[in-house]
């Protein structure tokens, strides 16, 4: 699972800013601004993960329980798809 | 994750980005310069990049002061352009080419799509810069007989 190509995070003003670019801007209306997990989550997923890959890393880096990690990344999972933004080979 | 309202001025780093990867960048413009045209709330328009511009666009660009607006070009000469809102009488003229960030390549209004070839489109976009003065004059008297707020 992955992001796709077209989509890019970017920094501003101290915020994560994600755009859409190329063909991609044509179905995706306007830009999604992340906290620092959900940068956390994009970053790990840009270069490619499974869900329970991107769960552990998670809980190794944020030192928090399995359960409230697995519902966020669910859920981040969830819209992302529901966006078309990720890319998802072999599912 | 959250989607939220953006001042251009700010975000003008990503407009730049994806307007030159050949994307579209989707905005609801705010304000009345562009009635009846564009009306807040209902229209919104699709930026993309400006790699021709001819009387009749509708043109993103910077003012000397630095501010954003979104109106239409009337006249192109000599490299720099005379932009007015529909909305308003007096032009901001000798605008630089430079000054141009972007231009509207479609409308939406009530989340149909209009592209600037769409005859109704054209035959709106002709009467302005056709007669410019007339469409200042019209603009002029309607203002000031109060007009403005029943567009609103």
């Amino acid at each position: 699972m992955k992001i796709k190509s077209d989509y890019k995070l970017r920094t501003l003003a101290k915020q994560n800013i994600v755009i859409a670019t190329g063909a991609a801007s044509h179905t995706f209306n306007g830009m999604i601004k992340l906290n620092e997990t959900g940068a956390f989550f994009w970053k790990s997923l840009e270069k490619g993960c499974t869900t329970e890959e991107l769960i552990l890393k998670t809980m190794e880096t944020y030192q928090s329980d399995e359960a409230t990690v697995r519902e966020s990344v669910l859920q981040f999972i969830e819209t992302l798809r529901k966006e078309g933004v990720l890319e998802e080979e072999g599912i | 994750m959250t989607h939220g309202l953006l001042e251009l001025k700010e975000y003008r780093p990503l407009l730049d980005e994806i307007l030159q990867s050949g994307g579209v960048l989707r905005i609801y413009p705010h304000g009345i310069s562009m009635l009846p045209f564009l009306r807040e709330g209902r229209d919104s328009v699709d930026l993309g990049k400006a790699e021709s511009i001819i009387p009749g666009d509708i043109v993103l660009y910077t003012t000397k002061t630095g501010k954003y607006l979104l109106h239409r070009v009337l006249r192109v000469k000599d490299g720099n352009l005379d932009i007015c809102g529909d909305n308003q009488c007096l032009a901001d003229r000798m605008v630089g080419v430079d000054q141009v960030a972007a231009k509207v390549v479609c409308v939406y209004r009530d989340d149909i799509r209009f592209d600037p070839k769409t005859p109704s489109y054209v035959a709106y976009v002709d009467g302005i810069i056709r007669h410019p003065i007339l469409h200042s004059l019209k603009i002029f008297l309607m203002h000031r007989i109060g007009l403005t707020a029943k567009m609103n």
